[in-house]
């Protein structure tokens, strides 16, 4: 009786536990093609992205790199007709198996948008938010957890006077430090960012880059990018994508200043996309 | 976009057709001789007949407003109609405003109940207690249904049925009983009572029909010859209300029609007391 | 024309205080309105006492042994009123906020635009046939059910609303959950939200001023029906004692004994109408409060501070998934009663159809109402489509945008559209039918009803002005063409389906309306012989009256032959607008243009 007890509690926190985020490799992309209905978006790619680390992905316009970013949380998933084969591995689990628990896999990858998509409810509300679907009622809980996050976020002095104001009213910039912050609150182990400085002014662009640098102590972070001053000043390591095609992947600093590939190198130096 | 122009313009041309269309027909009728009458809702089926067989060998238009009689007698006394109809007498106010009442008919109150309804009688004393009380009658009806104030129809039975101290229903302090159901029409109220087997309404007597059957008042069968010998208590006048300045040729020729032989053999046929 | 234009390009002036005359004309209208009932009521608010008539309890008019004072108390109705639209208001609003949501996040593709078409035909149906039903199916009914005697009353009442005021809750809800921005969903879903927990946690309250909208229009809706309610509340005097008892609301008693009163009862049934007037202009004015609603409290928020606690994550939403299942049940429920009401007409009215056109040897009755129903809509539309169109024109052209008086014609135009029609038909018993001596006549019904229509005129064409970009202004006034002539040349042509929207809508409202035609109209079943002064009754006022005067079992026929014609033209000015929509709804592709481009990067 007591066995069987507890058998089905552990398996209630299976989901939880199936996520190991103490292995080396936070994500694991192995062979993974993607399709739009007939259109072959992402050929052949395979990745590992090492714990702590922060991974750019570079490229022009409809590389793929965001596709690919999205298809970690399993965004994609709303894209009608949109079908993967191949595998992605999260924490040791692959998250395109029969089975998953996919509110436990976008609570722990945790995603930034381009642009920022504060809800219309107060600054608390909006860092409570994951939190509370996830159960935590208690008053106290809820307020350490928005505290921690907003500190983290390097926000707490900024709004520690305004939680209770509604979040639309913040600057831009806000707003996605805010989205980052609410991000946390999930208590994310990975946390991607799909160009989160494109629609953001040069201040609060260096901004980000300073807190992304925070957060690496913590969260793994994948980071889809447009600028590659960004790239290069933040990441440790750069995927440069063409075509729905890795060309190279590998330390940043080698990418930049030694890249293997021709079409690397043409990027880099500004000659197309 | 040339299609699409094209489209409006068809579209266009098409709703101003209909307009004119619609337009001269409504005009056609201009300059005709017309008559126009409002007022009780129980007179106006009656009336309709009248016109329809009226209408058979003379051109004249004649509108009927179903409005209630006492809006009948306001527009003949404003001279808005060329005559009013009223299922009442007329009181003293309004005969004081010139207008006189020509009685066409007598109608006969019905009392009417469900199809499989057990109760063939009932006394003055167990309707008065329904509507006054809501006591059942014969532990079989127990609701009734009634019209709203100032229904001709209401006006007369509210006056006609009284308890032993004479006291009728038209002197309750807070009119009806609470629950009884009240109707602006003679068909909500049979549909009703059709619909409830222990429920018991009053309409007039010609507008009875196999949806539902009468009981008898006080031992006597609601028929047109128990009103008109006078055993059936319950009845009331159906009455042209004539306004001060008297009739048009048009008005006084249908009146005529309505008080000959051919006209009061209709009001027999309908289902009405001839006078 | 060609004159015009010249004096113009003098000077925009002229034609400037024209637009600003017709768009002033809602609030002249709305101050009308008021100023008639109120004036009418006042010798009866004198003689009865304002206290005395709001809260008597004792309504027997004819009872002349009685002190006025005694015999007009409307506490009943009051009570009454606000007892079956709180009753339609919580059944509706429920019903209406889930059937929304239902069809804008779980409704398969396939099913969106019927279930969609089939709740906009409802807001079409008019309110003769809803009652007709309710009295025929409900109440029978419900008496059964409940083992009663009577059946009628609150229950009934308030569920015969309901059916009404869901299609205005459920397509405010859906529009204003459609217009919730894509990224809050993708938001919320990247936090680890299930689909059903996004929309109740994120998407619906962002959907909450909408919501709340629709909501209170549906109570405005609610609380001025007159002709559904009157068929199935019981009408009796007394205070509700139970959700079966008999009562009366204040709409009701006014159409119930308007037609037979006269004098000091007149007068109250009049100020029974202006206290009705009141209740709704509170209405309105909440509306109007709610779209300034502020954003989030200054109060500040105390915080417990940091404390080492470990939270603990569990997967949870079970009870938004229940919150689907029961949208889903409840659309359901929406689908078939909708669906059934129409079976329920089209059962019964086609084997009758012949009675009609006359088959039993009576008149028939379908040709008067033909003509008299249209030519109202000719007299109406003649009168309110230029000032509407105007006044569209000035609000959107020639106006500061968000200046006071913008402000206050648009709050006008939209009280206007609030108010009953009942109220209406006593306006314009007051003012047409017997100030003005026009009698109950089709021009009559015809001015009544032009200003019924104006709101929807006004904010149909306006909505087609606003779609237009400004760049197709600017271009037209860089090209040398005065203000006029790029409106009458470059504007107004691109309004075009907007225009033609409004003009189907305003049928729609005539056709489906009884309860203002009623007392201006008349309900005369001949063609019109003296031009418009004649009386006329059209096909709505005939089904009323069909269904209550009707002498013979026929004449109930006749009423169900009727409601199914009617249901008819409902469904073909449906038709109507979505041919408007299908070939015209290019002038609107503004609009849905950024959409669509998105759509097509997603899927590329």
């Amino acid at each position: 009786m007591e066995n069987k007890k507890t058998e089905r509690k552990d398996k209630t926190k299976n989901s939880v536990k199936d996520f190991d985020f103490t292995r080396d490799v936070a994500i694991n992309i192995d062979h993974m093609d993607l399709w739009y209905t007939q259109f072959h978006a992402i050929k052949d790619v395979s990745l590992e992205i090492k714990k702590g680390e922060i991974t750019a992905f570079i490229g022009p316009s409809g590389c793929g790199k965001s596709t690919v970013l999205k298809s970690l949380n399993r965004m994609n998933d709303l894209v009608p007709g949109c079908r993967i084969t191949g595998k992605i591995e999260i924490g040791g689990q692959d998250i395109y198996a029969p089975g998953v628990n996919l509110p436990m896999l976008r609570k722990n990858v945790g995603m930034v948008f381009q642009k920022p998509n504060p809800f219309p409810k107060s600054v608390y509300d909006n860092i409570a938010y994951a939190p509370r679907i996830f159960g935590i009622r208690d008053k106290k809980t809820l307020d350490g957890i928005v505290e921690s996050s907003l500190r983290k976020a390097a926000m707490w002095d900024e709004l520690k006077d305004r939680l209770n104001k509604s979040a639309l009213g913040l600057s831009g910039g806000q707003q996605q430090r805010l989205c980052i912050a609410r991000a946390l609150a999930a208590d994310p182990a990975i946390l991607l960012m799909d160009e989160p400085t494109s629609a953001l002014d040069p201040i609060s662009t260096g901004k980000i880059e300073e807190l992304c640098d925070e957060l690496k102590k913590s969260v793994t972070i994948v980071i889809v990018t447009h600028n590659m001053q960004q790239a290069a000043r933040i990441s440790d390591k750069t995927a440069f994508f063409l075509l729905g095609e890795v060309i190279e992947y590998g330390e940043t600093q080698q990418i930049f200043s030694a890249p293997v590939k021709a079409e690397t190198e043409r990027y880099i130096s500004g000659r197309f996309g | 976009m040339k299609t699409k122009s094209k489209i409006m313009a068809v579209l266009l041309v098409a709703v101003a057709a209909l307009t004119v269309c619609f337009a001269t027909v409504a005009f056609t009728g201009c300059g005709e001789t017309t008559i126009n009458i409002s007022g009780s809702t129980s007179v106006s089926p009656l009336m309709e007949k009248l016109i329809d067989a009226y209408n058979e060998d003379h051109d004249v238009t004649i509108n009927v407003t179903e409005s209630g009689s006492s809006a009948g007698v306001t527009d003949a006394i404003n001279g808005t109609v060329d005559f009013g109809m009223a299922s009442r007498e007329l009181t003293d106010e309004e005969t004081k405003s010139g207008v006189t009442a020509t009685k066409i008919a007598d109608d006969g109150i019905a009392l009417i109940v469900h199809k499989d309804c057990t109760v063939t009688n009932v006394t003055m004393q167990e309707v008065y207690d329904m509507y006054a009380s809501r006591t059942a009658i014969q532990t079989v009806i127990t609701t009734a249904y009634g019209r709203e104030a100032g229904s001709g129809t209401r006006g007369a039975f509210d006056e006609l049925i009284a308890n032993a101290d004479d006291e009728t229903l038209a002197e309750l302090t807070n009119g009806y009983a609470e629950g009884i159901d009240l109707f602006n029409g003679t068909n909500l109220v049979k549909e009703s009572v059709a619909g409830n087997a222990n429920s018991i309404g009053y309409i007039s007597m010609g507008s009875v029909d196999d949806t539902i059957k009468t009981v008898s008042f006080e031992g006597v069968a609601a028929t047109t010859d128990n009103v008109s010998n006078g055993t059936y208590k319950l009845s009331r006048p159906f009455n042209l209300v004539i306004p001060e300045g008297g009739l048009t040729d048009a008005a006084q020729d249908f009146v005529d029609y309505i008080l000959s032989d051919e006209g009061q053999a209709i009001v027999t046929a309908e289902g009405y007391i001839s006078i | 024309m060609k004159k015009v234009e010249k004096k113009a390009s003098h000077n925009g002036m002229a034609e400037k205080w024209v637009f600003f005359a017709c768009a002033a004309f809602s609030i002249v209208a709305v101050f009308g309105i008021i100023i008639f009932i109120l004036v009418s009521s006042i010798p009866a608010l004198a003689e009865i006492g304002v206290f005395n008539f709001l809260f008597g309890t004792n309504w027997n008019p004819t009872n002349t042994n009685l002190e006025a004072s005694e015999r007009f108390g409307i506490l009943p109705m009051l009570v009454g009123s606000l007892c079956v639209t709180f009753g339609a208001l919580i059944l509706g609003g429920i019903l209406g906020v889930f059937a929304a949501l239902f069809l804008v996040y779980w409704c398969p593709e396939k099913f969106k635009k019927p279930f969609e078409q089939i709740i906009n035909v409802f807001a079409g149906v008019p309110s003769v046939i809803f009652g007709f039903f309710g009295m025929t199916v409900l109440v029978p009914a419900l008496r059964v059910m409940f083992n009663t005697d009577s059946g009628s009353g609150i229950l009934p009442s308030s569920l015969v609303l309901m059916l009404m005021i869901l299609p205005t809750v459920a397509s405010m809800s859906k529009n204003a959950l459609r217009s919730v921005p894509e990224p809050y969903y993708e938001g919320a879903l990247a936090l680890g939200a299930t689909k059903e927990q996004a929309i109740f946690t994120v998407m619906l309250p962002a959907a909450r001023s909408g919501v709340i909208s629709g909501l209170i229009m549906g109570t405005g809706r609610a609380i001025g029906e007159t002709m559904a309610v009157i068929m199935v509340c019981g009408n009796s005097t007394s205070f509700p004692s139970g959700l079966l008892s008999s009562i009366r609301t204040l709409t009701a008693n006014i159409a119930l004994e308007m037609s037979y009163a006269s004098g000091l009862h007149r007068n109250a049934l009049i100020a029974t109408g202006f206290v009705l007037l009141v209740f709704i202009l509170i209405i309105n004015l909440s509306i109007s409060f709610l779209k300034k609603d502020s954003k989030g409290s200054a109060r500040l928020r105390k915080m417990a501070g940091v404390t080492d606690t470990k939270a603990e994550y569990r997967q949870k939403g079970l009870f938004s998934v229940i919150g689907k299942y029961v949208s889903y049940v409840l659309s359901a429920i929406v689908l078939i009663s909708l669906v059934g009401i129409l079976l329920y007409v089209i059962i019964r009215g086609v084997p009758n159809i012949g009675y009609v056109f006359g088959i039993d040897g009576s008149t028939p009755a379908i040709w008067p109402a033909f003509v008299n129903t249209f030519t109202i809509i000719f007299i109406s539309l003649i009168i309110a489509f230029p000032i509407g169109t105007c006044a569209a024109v000035y609000l959107n052209e020639y106006a500061k945008p968000g200046s006071k008086i913008v402000r206050a014609i648009r709050l006008f135009t939209d009280t206007l559209s609030g108010i009953p029609s009942i109220i209406f038909g006593l306006f314009g018993n007051i003012l047409f039918v017997n100030l003005m001596g026009l009698k109950y006549s089709l021009l009559a019904g015809g001015l009544t009803m032009s200003l019924m229509i104006l709101p929807t005129i006004v904010r149909s064409v306006e909505e087609s002005l606003i779609a237009i970009p400004d760049s197709l202004r600017e271009a037209s006034l860089a090209c040398g063409a005065s203000k006029l002539y790029t409106l009458m040349h470059v504007i107004l042509p691109q309004a075009l389906a907007g225009m033609l929207t409004a003009g189907v809508l305003s049928i729609g409202r005539i056709v489906g309306e009884s309860a203002a035609l009623l007392f201006t109209s008349g309900s005369t079943r001949n063609f019109p012989s003296n031009w418009l002064l004649s009386p006329g009754g059209t096909f709505s006022v005939m089904v009323y009256t069909f269904a209550t005067e009707g002498r013979t079992a026929t004449d109930a026929n006749k009423a169900y032959a009727m409601a199914f014609i009617l249901i008819i033209l409902v469904v073909a000015i449906y038709v109507a607008l979505g041919l408007i929509e299908y070939f015209l709804g290019g002038e609107r592709k503004w609009k849905t243009k950024k959409p669509k481009e998105k759509i097509k990067l997603k899927t590329a």
